[in-house]
């Protein structure tokens, strides 16, 4: 696939070709999916935000001039589509785990020992990732997601969540910091071991 | 093992390669001597490269099958894009106000925004409305009469309403905390000034914001407030509503209104004290505290500042102060209308409003489904 290709893609839709558009959907269910998962916390209501999000590119298009990315475009209805969907059922955005108040708030790992089926180490660490993501607050997930599954600059996540930079730039530093505690106290995660140069509260 | 807290928000910046050439060798010079910061890089990049993983989440078979069934059995149905010359019609309605606008914008994605139907249909008669308010003396109908009916019917207009609880304070959530950007910083450090009178501009406030970082120890300028807007203090800024307003504050609502438009229930309020929010939320969630605050208008002479622009400021002096400020065509008879091009953050505009030869009022629009000409 090609940006050309998606461009043409893009360019049908807009006049009203539906076929078109289905494949723009096939190109990006991952990720929107990516996103609603972990924002809406259930499949049922993953599915539900995704196919509004969709939908309402589909309406959208004729308006949708090309100059910013699509994807940005899209993740942003994406995120909106979430937003009201947990509202709309009494829910406050994704009731998943517990949040953090502060990146050093004791958290309660889950026990890291791994079931027969989930041996492979990769396994594990995505289990782990998982646990960590959801543990954080919406706030938090939601640019990180953006920032690492969806490769989204800093500035294309203020615009999905119209956010002003300075608070992305201190959610995505919270949010990883947050996640990297908890993947360590995990005791599943070591890619960088601490080093015995340094002391314990840092160098300095 | 702590990173260093000088760092901490520079690390990240450094992980995602969001700082400039000479930000990043003065990291990497400092990655090279310290372990501890180092491995929290490495961590960032081993949690980036788990992050791989994750885009595989199971999809519903037929999904895009699915979509596809929805739009041809029209439950999206499209409308037509409006024509620019749509905005011609409004922007005459405006030509009363005399109205100077001055749009400046930001950055490669600046003004790029895909508006739907729906938001331009909110900003437009946004446009309608502060002409109104500004003037004090055309009723909603009228609006609707200079408007066009595409964009603003008489039903909607009939929607408008009197706020029954105009006097009852809306606050937001209490629980700000603490603030999450050294920008929420600032204003809490400017409260004091703003509450005796001041007028200062955003111009020194930046200034102040400048030296901010220091104080949070991040290390890095996280300030982005120069296109803010400012009531006690508080900056008010675009974005998701997450209270009864997106900011720390209090303001008296005297009236409200709400339209449907494509899918969007679109909002405005207007407060006691000038300042008119106007935002949408998705159709169906019918809370008033749901959505996302798109334009934000105020004439209130205490906090609308910009960069040395103030409320009353005479026309000539302004273009004394942008002297490249270019004319634009569309703005409709007897207007003054220029648009000009800065750097704001994100996709963010703001539009300066003159009336008889001064500045009266301005307003901060989300670029990307705020407003866009």
């Amino acid at each position: 696939m090609t940006d050309f290709q998606e461009q043409k893609w893009i360019q049908a839709a807009r006049k009203g070709d539906p076929d078109a558009f289905a494949e723009l959907v096939r190109l990006y269910e991952k990720k929107v999916f990516a996103l609603t998962t972990r924002l809406c916390g259930n499949p049922d209501d993953a599915a539900e935000a995704a196919q509004e999000a969709f939908l309402s590119a589909w309406q959208g298009l004729p308006s949708f001039r090309g100059d910013a990315a699509f994807s940005t475009w899209l993740y942003r209805l994406t995120h909106n589509a979430c937003t009201d969907l947990l509202r709309r059922e009494g829910r406050h955005r994704a009731a998943a785990g517990p949040s953090f108040n502060d990146e050093e708030a004791a958290v309660s790992v889950p026990d890291p020992t791994p079931s027969p089926q989930e041996q492979a180490e990769e396994k594990e660490l995505r289990r782990q990732l998982e646990a960590g993501l959801a543990a954080l607050s919406p706030d938090h997930r939601e640019v990180l997601v953006l920032r690492e599954i969806h490769q989204q600059s800093y500035e294309e996540i203020a615009q999905i969540l119209s956010l002003d930079l300075g608070t992305v730039k201190s959610r995505i530093s919270r949010g990883r910091k947050q996640l990297r505690n908890f993947l360590l106290k995990s005791g599943n995660f070591s890619a960088a071991p601490p080093s015995k140069e340094a002391g314990k509260e840092g160098c300095k | 093992m702590k990173y260093c807290e000088e760092y901490a928000a520079l690390l990240d910046l450094y992980a995602d390669a969001e700082l400039t050439a000479d930000e990043m060798q003065r990291v990497e010079a400092h990655l090279a001597e310290c372990p501890a910061c180092r491995a929290y890089v490495d961590d960032a990049l081993a949690i980036r490269a788990a992050f791989a993983d994750l885009e595989d989440v199971e999809i519903p078979e037929g999904f895009a099958e699915s979509v596809c069934a929805a739009i041809r059995a029209d439950a999206a149905p499209r409308k037509k894009a409006k024509k620019t010359a749509h905005w011609g019609r409004v922007l005459a309605s405006l030509a009363a106000c005399c109205a100077i606008v001055i749009l400046l914008r930001n950055g490669p994605i600046a003004g790029k925004g895909n508006s739907s139907d729906a938001m331009m249909k909110s900003v437009n008669t946004s446009a309608a409305f502060d002409t109104a308010a500004s003037t004090e003396s055309a009723p909603a109908e009228a609006e609707c009469v200079a408007d066009d009916a595409m964009l603003f019917s008489a039903q909607d207009c009939e929607n408008y309403v009197e706020d029954t609880t105009a006097n009852t304070a809306l606050t937001t959530d209490p629980s700000a905390g603490m603030p999450e950007t050294a920008e929420e910083t600032v204003a809490g450090k400017q409260k004091g000034s703003a509450e005796s009178g001041s007028t200062s501009s955003l111009e020194d406030r930046k200034e102040t914001a400048v030296e901010e970082p220091q104080s949070t120890g991040s290390g890095t300028n996280m300030v982005s407030d120069e296109f803010s807007v400012w009531i006690d203090g508080q900056s008010l800024k675009l974005g998701a509503q997450t209270g009864t307003f997106p900011w720390g504050t209090a303001l008296q609502a005297k009236g409200s209104r709400t339209w449907s438009s494509d899918g969007f229930a679109c909002f405005e309020i207007v407060c006691e004290d000038g300042t008119i929010l106007q935002g949408l939320r998705r159709e169906g969630a019918e809370d008033e505290a749901d959505g996302t605050i798109t334009q934000i208008t105020t004439e209130n002479p205490a906090w609308q500042t910009w960069r040395g622009a103030y409320i009353g400021m005479p026309l000539d002096e302004f273009l004394a102060l942008y002297p490249d400020a270019a004319r634009r065509e569309n703005a409709g008879p007897g207007d003054h209308s220029y648009s000009y091009s800065d750097e704001l953050p994100g996709s963010n505009q703001l539009v300066v409003w003159f009336e008889s030869g001064t500045l009266s009022s301005f307003t901060l629009a989300n670029g990307l489904d705020g407003f866009l000409y």
